[in-house]
């Protein structure tokens, strides 16, 4: 979900961005950055979550405004319907309608699959900034792409120790984040496709999450991008935890 | 009157070597199949209760008031409650370590579990939980920037960590805020408790307060005793003089009731065990007594018409039987200790049961335990059921007419 | 005429079921002096072991007493009769007589030992049995490697060794050719002599009926004849 909302986000980059003639990777990395979480963004979306019995939807609304703030409310199916999610700064707080409960989520479950995804509540709130995490470098490039190697910085708290970032010049977006752990073993892929108009911008519709490692390759995540709208302004309210209950209904 | 008594006997004994033999060999085997597992289960239970006293609760913990309920950052001793002179200078008190705990989440990229943070001053903690034994990897150092981590085993397998390698340890600290934190493994430990094994986290107490946003306590003051007879004891004198509504004073027992438990139901185990023994003695004497006090009826008429009182073929009955079971005592004694004595020294290894007994918290060397109420009840046991079994074939006896005795064959 | 065993209205009766109850012995009477050397002879079926019985204080009777010496012993009880068989009756069964579990000598020992006796008194008796017995060679053996007549002689020893006042045998040439069977009667008339032993055989074995001095005939558990033979009263 780190991912969700990062990369939801890169689509603000590109509505205003001129072109870049190149540079080095640690400045391709930071402008990249500096545009994901430099405003607000409305997504609707739906996620599938696959494995070898088959398949589930869900569909969301998710509002973010700066790389910090994020409010996720579950419109799809019935049953989850009205879950919602705030994160700010570095909590993460889940609000269920069928106990009226709002649950701080623990340190502890973090890691644990967010909605039964690939994504965990962690990629949802870790303030993991590629460009102060990672050290980057291009390691290749041709006509269409750069790409990007970042290893982890000694001391950055990240479970990755390589990343391959394959950007497209037209765009400046990514095509394909490979994950790496510290032995060098790819552990996931995330694949971005589908390229089209959306809020004004020219913006992934397809995001698909696969995992790598062995016993895992069943599994799948896929993002589909239904309508977004960028620079709204967005009511303050709405990163609250008031509005986790408000805006369930 | 008593060596003619002993002669008869034990000729009578002699008479039927091979039988006497194979039911002594019978009470001698069950003996040695109990007292092994007397001291096999009892050194499981006593291992399980001493690998949770050192690791975790002492034989004594204090606790801030409230705090095993609601354990949050709020709820610190103060490292005040160090100085105080009754923790200080306590003869009873043989060694004490304050932990900072705390829940966490570890990540790899593979993997990611709660953890359950213990911010130590590893010094003292090696000492106090005996940690140099259970090293199973690396070393026990926190490294010179403290940033080194020493997780227990079971955490480490499911993390798929090895020694060196980076973990980020997340946790939210007093401000709520989730802080991420990148550690180094440099040790893991096999404490034989399970919880510890599959939870736990070892880190260095500063590092550990600073990362949760923490300046002074600790959540628990762990205390072992010289003597653990004498938990109760202290526990009473830390009730007089602390502050008992700032502070829980807890035995391990109270910690951990179901080891109690465990040590109740191991007793009533051994107990029923001495029963199956008794039964099985008393079956095997009863059968051969019976079987050869009928087969001697004419013998035993004989002695009766040259004048041998039914008193003294009681006695010598009684002798017969009680030789048997004492026979039966020695060999299972004396090779049951040879057995314990081995396992005390060398331990018993069930690396094959390894999940399940860590499942229960055991450890996979069990080391045996040997004590004197095994034999002394075991001898009882053997004794009473020696004596029970010649009650029947006696009572036939003494019922009947000299004269029938004398001619039935 | 000094009387050792009184033996007065005497009856024994067997309950074979609930129902049938078979008469052993019926109304008998006798007196048996001291030193007595009487044969108790009939057909089989007759009552001679139930006597036997009755007077070794291996079974009660039905009705009647029995006196031996001055003790009525057919009103004690269990326990106060195994001292009357140990010290004051030897006794001497058809077959099997002995202690398997014991040799020879430890046989002839048991009842001493029982007594008390010291070592020394038994080992000068049983040398003196031996030798009268001619069984010096047999005392350490074990009665399954004893011959039916060794056994015999040997139980006869063991009898006697505790200088009883009362010898029982029942049917004791039985199991014995008449050589073997000649040779026991011999030693068991020596003993009487010797000793003053009170002898009491049964036995329907002519050549013992023919030693006898006093003889005692049961028929049908009564008793139908009892006489000295050759005046021989002592």
């Amino acid at each position: 979900m780190q991912l969700l909302l990062r990369y939801s986000l890169i689509g603000l980059i590109l509505f205003s961005a001129t072109p870049l003639v190149a540079a080095d990777a640690e400045s391709l990395l930071q402008e990249m950055e500096d545009r994901l979480y430099g405003d607000t963004a409305i997504i609707k979306l739906a996620m599938v979550v696959g494995n070898r019995r088959g398949e589930r939807r869900m569909e969301m609304e998710s509002y973010s405004s700066g790389r910090d703030r994020n409010f996720i409310k579950i419109t799809y199916p019935a049953k989850d319907r009205g879950i919602t999610f705030l994160k700010i700064d570095n909590g993460l707080w889940q609000y269920v309608p069928r106990i009226e409960k709002i649950i701080k989520i623990p340190a502890a479950m973090m890691l644990q699959s967010w909605m039964g995804s690939d994504f965990s509540n962690d990629d949802l709130v870790r303030e993991s900034l590629l460009s102060r995490d990672y050290h980057s470098s291009i390691s290749a490039e041709d006509d269409e792409t750069w790409t990007l190697e970042l290893t982890a910085r000694a001391e950055a708290p990240v479970v990755w120790g390589r990343l391959l970032v394959v950007l497209s010049r037209e765009h400046l977006l990514p095509l394909r984040v490979d994950y790496y752990d510290e032995e060098n073993q790819l552990i996931r892929t995330l694949e971005y496709s589908r390229y089209s108009e959306m809020g004004g911008r020219i913006y992934p519709a397809r995001w698909f999450m696969q995992p790598r490692e062995a016993g895992q390759e069943e599994r799948w995540t896929r993002i589909d991008v239904m309508e977004a709208a960028f620079d709204l302004d967005i009511p303050e309210e709405t990163f609250s935890k008031r509005a986790l209950k408000r805006l369930s209904r | 009157m008593y060596k003619l008594i002993w002669h008869m006997a034990w000729n009578a004994l002699g008479r039927r070597r091979g039988r006497s033999l194979l039911v002594t060999l019978m009470i001698g085997a069950s003996l040695w199949g109990l007292l092994f597992m007397e001291g096999i289960y009892d050194g499981m239970t006593e291992q399980m209760i001493d690998n949770t006293v050192k690791s975790d609760s002492g034989n004594l913990s204090l606790f801030a008031q409230g705090y095993r309920l609601d354990p949050s950052l709020d709820r610190l001793l103060p490292d005040s409650l160090l100085n105080q002179q009754i923790l200080r200078t306590n003869p009873l008190i043989k060694s004490r370590s304050i932990r900072f705990s705390h829940t966490g989440l570890l990540a790899t990229a593979h993997a990611a579990r709660q953890v359950q943070i213990q911010g130590v001053p590893l010094e003292e903690e090696i000492v106090h939980a005996g940690l140099s034994d259970k090293l199973a990897q690396g070393r026990l150092h926190f490294g010179s920037d403290g940033n080194g981590a020493i997780l227990g085993h079971g955490l480490a397998g499911k993390l798929r960590v090895s020694i060196g390698q980076k973990i980020i340890l997340s946790a939210q600290d007093r401000q709520q805020n989730i802080n991420s934190l990148v550690l180094k493994v440099n040790g893991i430990i096999r404490s034989g408790n399970q919880p510890i094994d599959d939870k736990i986290l070892y880190m260095d107490i500063e590092q550990c307060r600073e990362f949760l946003g923490v300046s002074q306590g600790f959540s628990q003051l762990s205390l072992i005793l010289h003597n653990p007879d004498n938990t109760a004891l202290l526990q009473e004198q830390l009730l007089r003089e602390l502050d008992d509504s700032a502070i829980e004073i807890l035995r391990w027992d109270q910690l951990y009731p179901a080891l109690l438990q465990g040590r109740q139901v191991m007793k009533t185990f051994n107990l029923i065990c001495n029963l199956l023994v008794f039964c099985v003695a008393g079956l095997g004497v009863w059968g051969v007594m019976t079987v050869s006090v009928l087969e001697r009826l004419r013998e035993f008429g004989i002695m009766i018409a040259v004048g041998t009182s039914f008193q003294q073929i009681r006695a010598q009955v009684l002798l017969e039987s009680t030789l048997l079971g004492l026979g039966g005592f020695i060999l299972g004694a004396g090779s049951g200790v040879a057995t314990l004595l081995w396992f005390v020294e060398h331990g018993l290894n069930l690396e094959v049961f390894q999940e399940g007994l860590q499942a229960f918290g055991m450890d996979t060397i069990i080391y045996a335990i040997i004590r004197p109420d095994y034999f002394t009840t075991a001898l009882i046991a053997i004794l009473l059921a020696c004596t029970a079994s010649v009650i029947l074939p006696l009572r036939r006896l003494k019922q009947a007419r000299p004269v029938t005795i004398l001619n039935s064959q | 005429m000094d009387a050792f065993i009184e033996i007065a209205h005497l009856h024994k009766t067997f309950e074979t079921s609930r129902e049938v109850s078979t008469p052993a012995l019926i109304d008998v009477s006798l007196t048996i002096p001291h030193g007595d050397f009487a044969v108790i002879s009939g057909p089989s079926g007759s009552g001679k072991t139930t006597l036997l019985n009755l007077l070794g204080a291996l079974d009660s009777p039905s009705k009647g007493t029995i006196s031996l010496g001055q003790t009525m012993i057919s009103k004690l009880k269990e326990a106060e009769l195994s001292p009357i068989r140990r010290d004051r009756i030897g006794f001497v069964f058809q077959t099997h007589n002995l202690i398997p579990v014991l040799s020879a000598r430890q046989n002839i020992c048991y009842v001493m030992r029982l007594q008390g006796r010291s070592q020394q008194e038994q080992e000068s008796r049983v040398a003196e049995l031996a030798g009268k017995l001619d069984i010096e060679q047999l005392l350490d053996k074990h009665p399954d490697q004893l011959s039916g007549g060794q056994q015999q002689r040997v139980a006869v020893a063991r009898a006697v060794a505790s200088r009883p006042q009362l010898l029982l045998a029942d049917e004791p040439t039985a199991s014995l050719d008449s050589t073997n069977a000649e040779r026991l009667l011999d030693l068991l008339e020596q003993l009487n002599h010797d000793e003053g032993v009170t002898v009491l055989i049964s036995s329907h074995d002519s050549l013992v009926i023919n030693r006898a001095r006093h003889s005692i005939v049961l028929r049908d558990g009564r008793v139908v004849a009892d006489h000295y033979e050759r005046n021989d009263i002592p």
